[in-house]
C-alpha cells in the first residue's frame, strides 16, 4: 500500500524464496508481506528438484528500503532457506495465459491470424469462443493482452511469474549457518559459571 | 522403548533440563496431567488463576534466570488466554516454549467443544510455531522448539497438540539437547572499521539495548567502556546492566530518558548501539535521531539493522563476541572535554521535589531501594510506575529490572513476579512496582502468590487514575479525562486479606517505611496500597514523534 503523502519510489521485484516444502508455510510467508504492507501481485509456489524444498516466486512493488528489510525478515522465519530478489537481466521471468475469447464465424480468422503471430496456441474451439494459451515474459503476455481490447474476453488467467537464474548454480546470501555449535559458554570476558 | 505421547512429553521436558513449568488444565491436556502427577517429582507443575497469569509467569521466570519459561494450557479458551503473555514475550525476546492442548486431530477443523486454530492465531507473534500431527513426530518437535527460542534472537515458540497424540504410542529414543546456536555474520574488517571509528571519535556514546542483558557477558561492554572513555546510556530493557551510580552510566534514554542523554544523543559524533532496536520510544524522531553522528549497530537478528534508523556500518552477532573482537583494537582514550559538557549537561537534569508529608513516587523507590538491598528483583507493571521505576531505582545487576517493554503489557508484573520468585527460589526479593490501574488487570494472581507462599512485596503507586494516559490527556488533550478516571473504590489491603496475603495502606513517608519493613520480615505476599496525588507526572517527556528540542521538563 502506497501512502498518498510520499512520493511512489516502488519498483517492482521479483523475489524467489527457497523455503521447507511443508505446510503453513505459504501462510507464513504471505501473513509477513501483508503485515509490512506490500501487495502480492502475483505469486507461484512448486516443489523444487529437491521435495524437501518448495520455491516461491513472488511478484511485488514498494520502497527499495523497506524492500530488503522484508527479504531479511523473510530470512529470519525458521522455514526459509534462502531468499534472494532477481535481476532482470540475469534471470528468465515467464508466466502462462490462458485467454477465453467471444469468436464466430466472422472474426475467427483475425483471432487467428494474431496468434500465430505471437506463437499462441489455440487449445480449445467452440462455436461462440476461443482459448489462447500464451507463455512468455510479463511485457509479452500484457502486448498479446492489449491486442483484444476490442475484442469480447470471456475470461482469462495468468500464472504468475515465475523465474529462474541463467547460468550455473548461482551462490546467493546463505542463511547464516548458524554452525558456530559446539560449547558458547562461558561468553568471553565472563567467568565460567558451573 | 514405547511410551505415550504424555510420556514422551515429560522425557522431553526432562532432557531439556526443564524442572518447573507453569500452566492451567483443562479437558485437552488431562493426559499430559496425569502424566506429571505420575512425574512430580522431576517436573514441578505451578498452578495459576489465569493461563494469561501462566505465561507472564513463564516470561519472569525467564527473564530472572536465563533459562527457557514453559507454560502448558489446554485447547481453545486455554490457548487463546497465552496469547498475551506469548506477545509480550516475543516483542521483548525472550526464551519461552508454550505447550497447548487440541481437539483431537479427528476433530480438528470441525469447530469441536473448546477448539481454536492456535497455530495460525500465534504465527506472527510466535518465533515460529507446530501442530503435532503424529505422535512420531512429538519429540523432535519439542526439541526443535527450545532449540528455535535459545538460539539467536531468542524468542517464543508454540506447539500444539492434540489429545490423540498424547495418548498414542511409539517408540523413543531419549537424546542430549542440542548446543545453543548463535548468528555471526560479521568479519575482520568490519571489527577494525568499528574500532577505527571508535579510535577517530571526538564524542562517542555507547547506546545499549536489551541484547547486552541477553547476552550473559556484559563485561565486555563495561571493559570498552573504561577503555576509551566512552560514556553510555541505555533503553528501558537494558535497566541495571550498568550499575546505577557508574560514572560513564548517564542514565534512561528516549521518551523519558534523562535530557542528558537524549542531549548526547544529539551532540554525540559517533554512537555505537548494542542490541538495540532504535524503537519509538527511542528514536522517537528517527530523521534527526544522532543526526550529528555515525552509527555503528551491533545486534544479533540481521533484520534489526538499519530498520529504523540508517547506520554507517553493521555487526550481526552475540553483542558479547563482538564487543570482546572489537575491543583489542580500541585504544585506550580520554575524552575531557566532552565529559565537561556532558557534566555541564547533567545539571539541567530533572530533579523532582522531595516532601516530608505526601507520598512521592521518587521517594517511595529510593525507600524500597534503601530497604531491599542491591540484589533486589524488580519488576513492574506499565504506566506511571514503569517509568519511575526506570527513572529512580538503584539499579545494580542485569536481570534485576523485569518490565513489559516492547508490548507494553498492563498486567504483565503479578504474574511476572511469580515466576520470577519461583525460578529464583524462596530467599530471593522479588519487588513488584504496580499502578492501581495495571494491578486491576491481573491481581486475581495474588491467590497463587498465597498458595505457594511467594514473599514477594507489591508496590502499588495508587493515584486513583490511570495515570499515564491521563498525562497525555493532561498534556496534549486540553485536560479532557476521557475514561481515566474509573471512581473504584477498592480497598487493595482488604482484597490482599480476601486472598490470605497482607495488606497495607499508606498515606506518608513515614507511613510506607514501617509498611515496608514490616513486608519484608513476612514469609508470604504483602500488598502495600502508596496513595499518591493524581496529577503526578513522568518528567521529563519527549512526546512521540519530537526530538530533543522538545522535551517537557515541567
Amino acid at each position: 500500500m502506497q501512502n498518498q503523502d510520499t512520493p511512489d519510489t516502488s519498483k517492482r521485484s521479483v523475489i524467489s524464496i527457497l523455503v521447507d516444502n511443508q505446510g503453513g508455510v505459504l501462510a507464513r510467508v504471505s501473513s509477513l508481506f501483508c503485515r509490512r504492507g506490500f501487495n502480492i501481485d502475483s505469486l507461484t509456489v512448486s516443489a523444487t528438484n529437491d521435495p524437501t524444498i518448495s520455491r516461491i516466486t513472488v511478484t511485488t512493488h514498494g520502497n527499495e528500503n523497506e524492500l530488503s528489510q522484508l527479504l531479511l525478515q523473510t530470512e529470519r522465519l525458521e522455514v526459509t532457506r534462502q531468499v534472494f530478489e532477481l535481476d532482470e537481466k540475469n534471470s528468465l521471468q515467464r508466466e502462462l495465459l490462458l485467454l477465453k475469447v467471444q469468436a464466430d464465424v466472422h472474426n475467427r480468422a483475425e483471432l487467428r491470424e494474431i496468434a500465430s503471430i505471437y506463437k499462441s496456441k489455440i487449445i480449445d474451439l467452440s462455436p461462440d469462443s476461443m482459448v489462447f494459451e500464451l507463455t512468455g515474459r510479463p511485457v509479452k503476455i500484457d502486448a498479446f493482452l492489449l491486442m483484444f481490447k476490442d475484442y469480447n474476453i470471456l475470461e482469462m488467467c495468468r500464472t504468475g511469474v515465475t523465474a529462474i537464474e541463467r547460468g550455473g548454480m548461482h551462490h546467493h546470501m546463505q542463511k547464516p549457518s548458524q554452525e558456530v555449535s559446539g560449547i558458547q559458554y562461558p561468553y568471553p570476558g565472563t567467568a565460567a559459571k558451573t | 522403548m514405547m511410551l505415550t505421547g504424555s510420556q514422551i512429553f515429560v522425557e522431553v521436558l526432562a532432557e531439556q533440563g526443564v524442572d518447573t513449568i507453569f500452566g492451567y488444565p483443562g479437558g485437552a491436556v488431562l493426559n499430559l496431567y496425569d502424566e506429571l502427577y505420575k512425574n512430580s517429582d522431576r517436573i514441578r507443575h505451578i498452578l495459576t488463576a489465569h493461563e494469561q497469569g501462566a505465561s507472564h509467569a513463564a516470561d519472569g521466570y525467564a527473564r530472572a534466570t536465563g533459562r527457557t519459561g514453559v507454560v502448558l494450557a489446554t485447547s481453545g479458551p486455554g490457548a487463546t488466554n497465552l496469547v498475551t503473555g506469548i506477545a509480550t514475550a516475543y516483542m521483548d525476546s525472550v526464551p519461552m516454549v508454550a505447550f497447548t492442548g487440541n481437539v483431537a486431530t479427528s476433530l480438528l477443523g470441525r469447530d469441536s467443544f473448546q477448539e481454536a486454530y492456535i497455530e495460525g492465531v500465534t504465527m506472527p507473534i510466535t518465533k515460529h510455531n507446530y501442530t503435532v500431527r503424529r505422535v512420531e513426530d512429538l519429540a523432535d518437535t519439542m526439541r526443535a522448539a527450545f532449540r528455535i527460542a535459545q538460539s539467536g534472537r531468542k524468542g517464543p515458540v508454540l506447539v500444539d497438540i492434540p489429545k490423540d497424540v498424547t495418548a498414542n504410542s511409539c517408540e523413543f529414543t531419549p537424546k542430549a539437547p542440542e548446543p545453543v546456536r548463535t548468528v555471526t555474520r560479521y568479519d575482520e574488517e568490519s571489527v577494525r572499521k568499528a574500532a577505527e571509528m571508535i579510535n577517530a571519535a571526538k564524542r562517542p556514546l555507547v547506546c545499549f539495548g536489551g541484547g547486552v542483558r541477553s547476552a550473559a557477558g556484559c563485561q565486555p561492554l563495561r571493559d570498552l567502556l573504561a577503555k576509551a572513555e566512552i560514556p553510555a546510556t541505555y533503553t528501558l530493557m537494558a535497566a541495571g546492566v550498568l550499575a546505577y551510580g557508574e560514572p560513564l552510566n548517564l542514565g534512561l534514554l528516549g521518551m523519558h530518558g534523562c535530557y542528558t542523554t537524549n542531549k548526547a544523543v544529539d551532540e554525540a559524533d559517533l554512537v555505537i548501539a548494542v542490541g538495540t532496536r532504535f524503537s519509538d520510544r527511542v528514536a522517537l524522531k528517527p530523521e534527526t535521531f544522532a543526526h550529528n553522528a555515525k552509527l555503528i549497530q551491533i545486534d544479533i537478528d540481521p533484520s534489526e539493522i538499519g530498520k529504523n534508523v540508517a547506520i554507517d556500518l553493521a555487526l550481526v552477532g552475540d553483542a558479547a563476541y563482538i564487543l570482546q573482537a572489537i575491543l583489542p583494537y580500541v585504544e585506550p582514550a580520554k575524552h575531557p572535554e566532552w565529559m565537561a559538557q556532558i557534566r555541564e549537561w547533567q545539571k539541567f537534569d530533572y530533579k523532582p521535589v522531595d516532601s516530608d508529608t505526601e507520598l512521592k513516587p521518587h521517594q517511595i523507590i529510593d525507600e524500597i531501594c534503601r530497604q531491599a538491598g542491591p540484589d533486589a528483583v524488580y519488576v513492574t507493571d506499565v504506566g506511571q510506575h514503569q517509568m519511575w521505576a526506570a527513572q529512580y531505582l538503584h539499579h545494580t545487576k542485569s536481570r534485576g529490572f523485569l518490565t513489559s517493554g516492547g508490548l507494553g503489557t498492563m498486567g504483565f508484573g503479578y504474574g511476572a513476579s511469580i515466576g520470577a520468585q519461583i525460578g529464583l527460589g524462596p530467599d530471593a526479593r522479588v519487588v513488584m512496582l504496580t499502578g492501581d490501574g495495571s494491578f486491576h488487570m491481573n491481581l486475581n494472581e495474588g491467590c497463587t502468590a498465597v498458595s505457594y507462599e511467594l514473599p514477594i512485596i507489591t508496590v502499588i503507586f495508587d493515584n486513583q487514575v490511570l495515570g499515564m494516559v491521563r498525562q497525555w490527556q493532561t498534556s496534549f488533550y486540553g485536560k479532557r479525562y476521557s475514561n481515566t478516571d474509573p471512581h473504584r473504590r477498592t480497598d487493595f489491603a482488604k482484597v490482599a486479606e480476601g486472598f490470605g496475603a497482607k495488606g497495607y495502606r499508606c498515606e506518608t513517608p513515614a507511613e510506607f517505611k514501617a509498611a515496608f519493613a514490616d513486608a519484608l520480615t513476612q514469609k508470604g505476599p504483602c500488598w502495600i496500597d502508596c496513595r499518591i496525588g493524581k496529577d503526578e507526572k513522568v518528567l521529563p517527556m519527549i512526546p512521540g514523534g519530537g526530538d530533543i528540542a522538545d522535551i517537557i521538563m515541567e
